[in-house]
């Protein structure tokens, strides 16, 4: 579903270059729920990125369904990201002027869908994560752990092939952590939906069906769980 | 596109509700002021400028001033002036023949034209017979009565510009000696004195024709002024003019305008400069509000990028919400300016020395102003929201 092909990315801060990935290759198929795990600096944020065709490679492919995906126009990845991709980062990262539900549809709104469907849809995942009675809160009106899942509830509305989450409990406490990664989990095993998520915490491992670990840019495990 | 739009407008409409209520007054207040400002400071010199041509045509030359082509004089005058007032939309016509004198009374002397005119028609062209602050004008039987301009007889009134080279206190029933060319002298009681408040005009002096034609039996007519009804245009004239005598020359009230015209010029070029300091100042505060919620909402339009929103639906977002703020602040300056400040003008208006001055409202220069702001405010919101986009997700969302 999801491959990238010797894959390098080097960042350029001044004048100095910044290797951040080597020569990664990793194909993630449909269904899957993958976890890269490593330590701060591994490079496994700059993964992330890559296969959610947020940035581009210095070097090597990014194919999505067989399709050269990596070099494309903003415009042709931002369609894609829109179509067939949901993400969620680590916090803070719902519009700070639209209500939970206004969040959530924006996305599918985007995509052309009728008010209608998507409003529907919206209320449907907003109860689907546990929260409905919070839909017409503007996102300061909720709790981190809140945030997060009104965050994923917008990452499946316009029900993507495959979700990205980085870090997505990073900034919780302990209960609202394992609040969303159990919804994660659940879009996992319910809808089918391919689940790539980055976590430093080695708890998180249990929910996933493969876990890769990350050492100075290049994938040194691999592992089915 | 139209999905595109659609969130546009969502995204804008929730900036502008959600946002914080004072950014919204400021905004929208800025536009107000500079709408007004633009409004007022137009139809304040329009205004001017408009007082001082009607002061010009009803007071000097009226809408058509007929001359002789290759003589000095025009031949015929009473029977063309009987033709040109028979064109259908000629208010009035009157003739004229000038010429330049000295008038005494006592020590003091004034240099001034003399005119020779017909009492019984010069009213229909000029409203000199209606501003007579002493006395009456003339009238057709009149002999050795003389009407003088207020800047000439001074009348004792030492505010006018030309006071000190006046006879300064002549009044109406003053004796007053005139020096003609060619060493004839002769004295004319004073009938009356006027004042047009406009110097130019203020500085003629009035005899009846015939009794100029006693000074100079040869004399002929010099000049023919015509006035229009509104609405009547002065090349429409001059041509039915031209069918009647092909032997003359024509001049529109602006051609003879002077230095009216280099006045009025001047001031709208004072006014194109003030629109555009009002303009600059409108593109400014859009540039800045959106400018400031932009570096304050990085990460935010980062993270839309990251969901699929497409550059340009975000930038325009932000320039739906200037528009909206450039309407609302228009519509509001437009109001304010009709219903409440140009009503108080009207009731107490400007004076200045050609008369008062009402501000003369332009409905089509007002809507030019408001798409003028509307396209400055949306170039003005374009430039940071596009610097914005041009940044990458990456250091959008995680500042590097």
């Amino acid at each position: 579903m999801l491959k990238i092909d010797n894959v390098s990315k080097i960042y350029r801060l001044g004048d100095v270059d910044v290797p951040a990935l080597h020569n990664v290759s990793l194909t993630i198929d449909e269904g899957e729920m993958l976890c890269i795990m490593g330590r701060s600096g591994s490079g496994k944020s700059t993964l992330l990125r890559l296969l959610g065709l947020i940035d581009t490679p210095s070097k090597g492919k990014v194919y999505l369904s067989d399709k050269d995906v990596g070099k494309l126009r903003e415009k042709e990845r931002s369609r894609i990201r829109l179509e067939t991709m949901g993400y969620v980062f680590q916090e803070y990262a719902l519009l700070s002027e639209l209500t939970a539900q206004e969040n959530v549809y924006l996305p599918a709104k985007m995509l052309g869908r009728w008010p209608k469907e998507y409003r529907e849809r919206a209320i449907t995942l907003l109860d689907a994560v546990g929260l409905l009675d919070r839909m017409k809160h503007l996102p300061r009106q909720l709790s981190g752990g809140q945030q997060q899942r009104v965050a994923i509830a917008r990452a499946m509305v316009n029900k993507p092939q495959i979700i990205f989450a980085d870090e997505p409990t990073a900034n919780l406490d302990s209960k609202s952590g394992k609040n969303v990664m159990e919804t994660l989990y659940w879009l996992n095993k319910n809808f089918k939906t391919t689940i790539v998520f980055v976590s430093h915490d080695e708890a998180d491992k249990k929910y996933a069906s493969r876990v890769i670990r990350l050492l100075d840019g290049r994938i040194i495990r691999s592992k089915a769980v | 596109m139209r999905k595109s739009l659609s969130v546009s407008a969502f995204l804008a409409r929730k900036l502008v509700l959600r946002s914080s209520w004072g950014l919204n007054f400021m905004a929208i207040f800025m536009i107000l002021i500079v709408y007004i400002n633009i409004s007022f400071t137009s139809a304040l010199l329009n205004g001017f400028i408009g007082t001082v041509n009607e002061k010009l045509i009803a007071s000097q030359t009226g809408n058509v001033v007929v001359l002789p082509n290759g003589s000095d004089t025009i031949s015929d005058a009473t029977v063309l002036t009987e033709n040109i007032r028979k064109i259908n939309g000629v208010k009035g016509v009157t003739e004229t023949k000038t010429v330049p004198a000295e008038i005494s009374k006592g020590k003091e002397k004034s240099v001034a034209e003399i005119s020779g005119v017909k009492p019984e028609n010069y009213g229909d062209v000029f409203i000199t017979p209606k501003n007579m602050i002493e006395g009456e004008f003339l009238t057709k039987d009149d002999r050795d009565k003389i009407v003088l301009g207020a800047q000439i007889a001074g009348a004792g009134i030492s505010r006018l510009e030309l006071y000190s080279d006046s006879l300064k206190d002549v009044h109406a029933g003053d004796r007053v000696t005139v020096s003609f060319p060619g060493g004839v002298k002769k004295e004319y009681t004073v009938k009356g004195i006027f004042l047009n408040e406009f110097f130019e005009s203020d500085l003629k002096t009035f005899i009846t024709s015939d009794e100029y034609s006693l000074i100079d039996p040869a004399s002929k007519t010099e000049i023919i002024n015509v006035s229009l009804a509104k609405g009547v245009s002065e090349s429409y004239a001059i041509d039915q003019i031209k069918k009647l005598r092909g032997d003359l020359q024509f001049r529109t009230w602006e051609e003879r305008a002077g230095f009216v015209r280099g006045f009025t010029d001047t001031l709208k070029v004072v006014n194109r400069i003030l629109i555009f300091l009002a303009v600059l100042v409108a593109a400014i505060t859009i540039f800045i509000i959106t400018y400031v919620d932009l570096i304050n909402k990085r990460r935010q339009i980062g993270i839309e990028r990251a969901i699929g929103i497409t550059s340009p639906t975000i930038i325009l977002s932000y320039q739906i919400r200037a528009l909206f703020y450039t309407l609302i602040g228009s519509g509001l300056g437009a109001s304010v300016f009709i219903l409440v400040i140009v009503p108080i003008e009207r009731a107490y208006p400007f004076k200045i020395p050609y008369g008062s001055v009402f501000l003369q409202v332009n409905y089509r220069f007002m809507g030019l102003v408001a798409l003028l702001l509307v396209a400055v405010a949306l170039v003005a919101a374009l430039v940071p929201a596009w610097r914005t986009i041009k940044i990458s997700i990456i250091d959008a969302i995680w500042g590097n």
